[in-house]
């Protein structure tokens, strides 16, 4: 098989030896089929032992060996070196982010990744009517399609590692603890169910951003964020008041009201009260005539703009 | 000195089923893993779990398939049981919010496996072994258990056949800890990696039972190690048995079915053993494709089907073998798979040693004697995890507090210590290397008294070397390679067992085939092998095979 020198710039850190790390290159012959699990393995064992990272499978179901590969969360296992050389030149690998501290090299503290899945009550809350029986609850595939596929998760913190809402906001609880929240809520046989949604408002369901890196980092294809939609969902029917829940109230009235997005009331409705912190920029806007108007004149054909509603439902219950 | 009434080594299937058990018997218990449990090597199973739950199935059916699975060599006590309490174990865990996959009516589904002679594997999907491994992850969380995560043991302290607890190093800060505990259940899992050619995850190095070994008990059947048939070539990267279940072919390079040679009845659904002697035959008499693969042909189960049931198989042979199965055939060929041997242990998991308990790959029970069955593996771990829970619960419960030598902490600490401080010496992966090619190559499939001969001795050369091994890292703070050197150290152990068992047993039973005498002998080999350390290496004795109601008769599928 053909084979190609790569360059791995490893990010380097012992805080056994210095304070500071650094980032340290190795040359690694490579192959097409080789990952970057592989090409670590080879330097820590040709080259440099004292090199750290964790691994176990090798295979793709484990979730120990993620790490930042040229700046994006991936699990090593799952990355051909071949594939990344050739679109970045080098391969940098660094520690996963939004966690810390770094223990040493390529492995970080993953206890603030755990708390946050910990604070989900992350199990089935089942009081067995059927327990001591031999008897299986009765559920077709198609019950359990969304909780299988959530199920998938092997936390490996890739998601977290690349979310971007967590960098601001550490109340946010992350894409897949609220994956996990929603694999129960979907589960016919929880008896908490859709009561669980309520309290998601505190872990900060509607601080995520909609950036899509969670869908994109996964290597098992769970879609965090589609989970994240689907709990907004059944929040913002269940009444939710919280800001994030009527940004969206406003819009959607907005739209179906004139057919164009009335940026003033979009934002009266949604601070309410919290905009007098703003005051002097209202003011500032208002005389100087930048404020929008509170008035939107509805679109002529209005009847098109609200049967967008429709579909978009329909669409959804297929 | 942290203290425990019972302390579980290995956070799989086995050890967080018996840590339940415990907890919700009222002991203090805690489990301590060199991984976060998440990662435990029970995640990897497939294909799926054993229960006789159709009407026209019985767990007697399930029994007589695993005792002649197992080539007789199975004790039937152990075998029975586990059949009988496999629905309820089964049904506990759906009940804990298994995904299992279903039947159109809402039943759990059921495929065929090898060896079984009914469709009695229950399954989610190809990845089981993840889903039930959450599921009971997610119970250990709920009971509020106490996990040691990345601690690796080291060593277990038995003094006057007591089991004081054991040592163990916090892999973080290096810090080597004394855990004392009234008993100890090893659940660590098996020794895949002391060949090179397995599907074991990288950490799968029989640990558990190499530190029973070292600690006086005797190992038993350790010669019987399973050949999966079905592995990708190179990687070795496991496709499930599932593969076959559904309706999978395996074809040599004549285009030729040949199972119907080695198994004309159940073809590639005969037992693990069978097949995977089948396959390399083929190899071996030029019949392969690049002398060491045959093809799996999937294609007939058509894209909808490969979807639904083998999701996993589609992408592991896309992504590590480069070939889609909806439309290509898949290279496979055998690899290590599974540990047959290890703790010898009674019905309730208790080691000759008190205080000492076993479950799962680490444990022989035995209810797999010669070759498991696919499908009892995940069966074996709940159900005797949760039986070696409660033994030591109750057994911590009346037992008196024991003192833990404090020597034993000194002399592990002075032990590692060393092994850091040595400036040059051997790479820990060099021998590893070695000793999984002389392990694959002349204690495999395939074993003669002269290829094993020479295993002996390069084992034994590679132990010398081993006393002069270097680290090459002394930094405390998680020191990767040092886990690594002493997982060598243990596998070494094991190595030399495994040979010695084999080189003794002049039969042919199972999963242990010898050229050299390839017929079952009932007569004098219808035992288990016990092997005990000592100055000059393994001594080796023998005990019977409890058998209840099904006589060994000749084996044919």
């Amino acid at each position: 098989m053909k084979t190609q020198e790569a360059v791995f710039r490893i990010f380097r850190f012992n805080p056994e030896l210095s304070e500071k790390p650094h980032y340290q290159t190795f040359q690694v012959k490579i192959d097409n089929r080789m990952t970057v699990l592989d090409a670590l393995e080879d330097i820590k064992h040709e080259q440099d032992a004292t090199l750290t990272f964790r691994r176990s499978c090798r295979s793709g179901i484990c979730g120990s060996c993620a790490m930042k590969i040229n700046r994006l969360a991936k699990l090593a296992c799952k990355t051909r070196a071949k594939t990344e050389m050739d679109n970045h030149g080098e391969i940098l690998v660094e520690p996963m982010e939004n966690m810390s501290p770094i223990l040493r090299d390529l492995t970080v503290d993953m206890g603030e990744f755990w708390r946050e899945i910990d604070r989900g009550t992350p199990w089935l809350v089942w009081e067995e009517t059927l327990a001591g029986t031999i008897k299986e609850n009765l559920l077709t595939n198609q019950q359990q399609r969304v909780p299988d596929t959530l199920a998938n998760c092997i936390m490996c913190g890739c998601c977290f590692s690349d979310c971007v809402s967590r960098v601001f906001d550490k109340n946010f609880t992350g894409p897949a603890s609220l994956a996990k929240i929603h694999r129960f809520v979907a589960d016919p046989r929880d008896e908490v169910g859709e009561k669980r949604v309520p309290t998601l408002v505190e872990m900060g369901l509607w601080s995520c951003t909609h950036c899509y890196f969670c869908w994109s980092q996964c290597p098992r294809d769970v879609r965090p964020v589609a989970a994240i939609s689907a709990l907004r969902i059944l929040s913002f029917n269940a009444g939710d008041t919280n800001q994030g829940a009527r940004h969206v109230r406003a819009f959607m009235n907005s739209v179906k009201g004139t057919g164009m997005l009335n940026e003033a009331r979009l934002y009266l409705e949604t601070m309410r009260w919290t905009m007098l912190r703003d005051l002097d920029l209202i003011v500032k806007m208002a005389t100087r005539g930048k404020a929008p108007s509170l008035f939107v004149r509805p679109i002529p054909k209005i009847e098109e703009a609200r049967s967008l509603f429709q579909l978009t439902r329909g669409a959804r219950q297929k | 000195m942290i203290k425990h009434d019972i302390v579980i080594v290995g956070a799989g299937l086995a050890g967080l089923r018996a840590a339940i058990e415990a907890k919700e018997k009222g002991a203090d218990v805690a489990v301590l893993s060199k991984l976060h449990p998440v990662r435990s090597h029970s995640d990897q199973a497939q294909g799926g779990i054993n229960a006789s739950l159709s009407e026209d199935d019985s767990w007697e059916k399930h029994a007589f398939d695993t005792v002649k699975g197992s080539d007789y060599l199975a004790d039937q006590d152990a075998v029975e049981l586990m059949c009988k309490d496999a629905p309820r174990a089964i049904i506990e865990l759906e009940h804990w919010g298994a995904l299992f996959s279903r039947t159109e009516t809402g039943r759990l589904a059921q495929r065929p496996f090898g060896g079984a002679g009914f469709p009695r594997t229950c399954f989610a999907a190809d990845k089981t072994g993840h889903v039930l491994q959450t599921t009971i992850f997610e119970q250990v969380k709920k009971n509020g258990v106490h996990v040691y995560e990345e601690w690796f043991a080291t060593s277990l302290v038995v003094e006057d056949n007591v089991c004081r607890g054991l040592t163990a190093i916090e892999i973080v800060t290096g810090e080597v800890h004394g855990v004392q505990a009234k008993a100890v259940i090893l659940a660590a899992g098996g020794a895949g990696r002391v060949y090179n050619r397995t599907t074991n995850s990288l950490t799968t190095t029989g640990d558990g039972i190499a530190m029973a070994y070292n600690a006086g008990v005797p190992l038993e059947d350790m010669e019987f190690v399973q050949f999966h048939p079905t592995t990708l070539c190179g990687s070795n990267i496991l496709i499930s048995e599932a593969a076959r279940g559904e309706g999978g072919y395996l074809v040599n390079s004549l285009g030729e079915r040949f199972m119907k040679k080695y198994a004309p009845d159940r073809m590639e659904l005969a037992a693990r053993d069978i097949v995977a002697r089948a396959e390399e035959t083929e190899i071996r008499e030029g019949r392969g494709f690049e002398d060491e693969c045959v093809h799996l042909d999937l294609r007939h189960l058509g894209e909808a089907k490969i979807n639904e049931r083998l999701p996993t198989i589609r992408e592991l042979a896309v992504y590590f073998g480069g070939v889609d199965p909806v439309e290509e055939l898949i290279p496979v060929q055998p690899a290590q798979h599974y540990t047959m041997g290890g703790v010898p242990t009674g019905l309730d998991g208790a080691a000759p040693v008190e205080g000492l308990y076993a479950a799962g790959e680490c444990a022989c029970v035995s209810v797999h004697g010669a070759n498991r069955l696919g499908g009892n593996s995940l069966l074996d771990t709940i159900v005797f995890g949760k039986r070696a829970g409660a033994k030591a619960a109750e057994y911590a419960k009346e037992a008196s507090v024991v003192s833990f030598p404090d020597i034993a902490l000194k002399e592990e600490t002075q032990r590692i210590e060393t092994l850091l401080n040595r400036k040059e010496g051997v790479k820990a992966s060099e021998i590893k290397k070695a000793l999984g090619s002389t392990m694959f190559d002349k204690v495999g499939i395939f074993r003669h008294k002269r290829e094993l001969e020479i295993a002996k001795r390069n084992v034994a050369a590679l132990k010398r070397q081993f006393t002069n091994v270097c680290v090459m890292d002394s930094s405390r703070r998680f020191n990767t390679s040092l886990i690594e050197t002493l997982e060598v150290g243990f596998a070494l152990d094991l190595a030399e067992v495994i040979i010695a068992s084999a080189l003794a047993r002049r039969e042919s039973r199972g999963a242990h085939y010898r050229l050299d005498y390839p017929k079952r002998d009932d007569t004098k080999w219808l035992k288990h092998t016990l092997a005990v350390r000592t100055a000059e290496g393994p001594k080796l004795s023998y005990k019977p095979v409890t058998i209840t109601r099904w006589q060994p008769e000749e084996r044919g599928y």
